[in-house]
């Protein structure tokens, strides 16, 4: 008799390790485009170090390239997941909001291991070259992994609080570019110098900035906001 | 010591009285969209083991009262219990419990095959059961290789229907089971409900407006009008209490519109019929005062009473 059997939810374990496979197979069209553009740039180079004339550096635009594709990475995540409206997702036996953390932990995962992947390869190939690496510290290994991380949180707390977050995102940069290119509103200069590149700003969580100290600083202060963010997000799909 | 999960400790249960022995209970149940009302003091009792049908008109808040019971929307007012947790505070527990057939026909991503939809489901149901499915696949005749966006509207309420046996749950919520079923596949799915009932014990609380599909397994009625419950009974009380009068009066007799619970006149010359709720003997009795006589009493069968009742529920 079914009495008997206990019925409870399952592990948070359990789910994590269930989304993190399922990430995966979305994400199948991108990885394989990915190694498609990757694969070919990896041999080119070895070519180029076999003829003995390459100076492969590591591409810094990778540490501005890769925290864009984690910011959009959870609008590719969630895009199916009618997250407020009945989805499949809502009827799972696993509280909202854990449901959705679980879920994004789990894409946090990919988004680190697709940078790691990456970061390594360039690297590799540098030090194959005898060309200059991302940098000589531990921590400037860690700087793309930071603003990655920073930036997929942010990413992920847009999605989470905004029914329609593309059109929000979209709006927002459009209106922005639209005002700043027509002189319509003047943007304090301070407020926006401070948020690029002052000493919290983006930039030190991008480049590095002049120290791992400064780095660690902005990029405490700009991950915590994303984690806050994200945290205060997932209030929305709160069910108690 | 651990509890079975069928059973909620004292604390989760909800401070709803006089609940025991019942699978679902609601008291004032409410749930307002803006300054429209979708539902407005549902007292619902479902007893365990119990075939419940929900009946009502399109639009009568069916779907959404399931809903509530399973924490996918919050109440406006009033509590839920579903077996014997609090539905707002043990949302994810609640649907632990339950097997749900929703009323759409969405199941989420549609590249995924059926088989890869039912081993994801296998996670979150830890007592999902591989061979079972199996079973209810082959009966279904539901081919679990192929793409969940290659499935025909029928294909994914079976696909549906197996997903919500297969864990074995103590509850089912069926939101229009047979809806997108051809009649073959639905008298299937009726026979499979049927076995699942035998074997489990379960209870079923199942909303439909299709009422003759139901016939053969349900025990408990209740009726949502316009998002108020107008009815809810046994299925043998409804039987006691809702009957067909067949009266003959004299000439220019005028109905009496003092009998309470008349839900249906019609007038054939002399010979008037009436469906009429209340004890018979009442019933015969103020009929006979008035001047008629009654000619015949007859129960009535489950969906000519429901429709009754719903046609009261939406007049009223």
């Amino acid at each position: 008799m079914n009495k008997k059997i206990r019925h409870e939810p399952p592990r948070a374990v359990a789910v994590f390790q269930l989304h993190l496979g399922k990430i995966g197979r979305i994400l199948r069209p991108e990885l394989i485009g990915l190694a498609l553009i990757l694969s070919p740039t990896a041999l080119m180079a070895l070519g180029l170090l076999m003829s003995r004339d390459a100076a492969l550096d590591y591409p810094q635009e990778l540490n501005f390239l890769l925290p864009v594709g984690a910011f959009l990475l959870p609008f590719r995540l969630w895009s199916k997941e009618r997250l407020f409206d009945r989805g499949d997702f809502h009827l799972m036996p696993v509280e909202r909001r854990k449901h959705i953390l679980i879920r994004v932990c789990a894409g946090a995962v990919w988004a680190l291991g697709l940078a790691a992947a990456v970061v390594l390869l360039f690297n590799l190939l540098a030090l194959a070259a005898g060309s200059p690496t991302i940098g000589t510290g531990v921590w400037q290994w860690l700087v793309p992994l930071g603003s990655v991380a920073t930036a997929y949180l942010l990413g992920s707390a847009l999605v989470v609080a905004l029914r329609h977050p593309l059109r929000w995102s979209a709006g927002l940069a459009l209106a922005f570019v639209l005002l700043t290119a027509f002189d319509l509103v003047a943007f304090p200069r301070p407020m926006t110098q401070a948020l690029v590149s002052g000493d919290l700003g983006l930039e030190p969580v991008l480049t590095g900035g002049a120290s791992s100290a400064a780095w660690a600083v902005a990029l405490l202060f700009w991950f915590g906001l994303g984690l806050t963010a994200l945290a205060l997000a997932s209030l929305r799909h709160r069910e108690a | 010591m651990t509890m079975p999960s069928s059973i909620a400790s004292p604390r989760e249960r909800d401070p709803v009285d006089g609940d025991a022995g019942l699978a679902v209970a609601t008291r004032a149940l409410s749930k307002r969209y803006g300054r429209s009302t979708a539902l407005k003091d549902i007292d619902l009792r479902v007893p365990e083991g119990a075939v419940y049908m929900l009946a009502g008109e399109n639009g009568a808040g069916k779907s959404t009262l399931l809903r509530l019971l399973l924490n996918l929307e919050r109440p406006t007012r009033g509590q839920a219990e579903v077996t014997g947790l609090a539905a707002d505070r043990h949302g994810a527990r609640v649907r632990a419990h339950v097997g749900y057939v929703p009323e759409g026909f969405d199941m989420g991503s549609r590249w995924m095959t059926v088989g890869r939809w039912f081993a994801e489901r296998a996670i979150y149901y830890p007592n999902w059961d591989a061979g079972y499915v199996a079973t209810l696949c082959r009966r279904l005749d539901i081919d679990v290789a192929r793409r969940i966006s290659h499935l025909s509207k029928g294909q994914v309420r079976r696909t549906q229907i197996v997903a919500a046996l297969a864990h074995r749950p103590p509850l089912l919520l069926l939101d229009e089971p047979s809806d997108g079923l051809d009649p073959a596949a639905r008298d299937t799915v009726l026979e499979l409900i049927s076995d699942h009932l035998s074997q489990t014990g379960c209870t079923i609380l199942a909303s439909t407006h299709l009422i003759y599909e139901l016939d053969a397994l349900v025990d408990q009625v209740g009726v949502l009008s316009h998002g108020r419950l107008t009815a809810q009974m046994p299925r043998d009380g409804l039987r006691e209490t809702l009957k067909s009068y067949r009266i003959r009066g004299p000439q220019g007799w005028e109905t009496a519109s003092d009998i309470p619970g008349v839900l249906h006149r019609a007038q054939f010359g002399r010979e008037h019929s009436w469906v009429v709720r209340g004890d018979e003997a009442d019933v015969v009795a103020h009929i006979t005062r008035s001047g008629g006589e009654v000619r015949d009493v007859a129960t009535l069968n489950l969906h000519d009473a429901v429709v009754h009742l719903m046609r009261q529920g939406a007049a009223s």
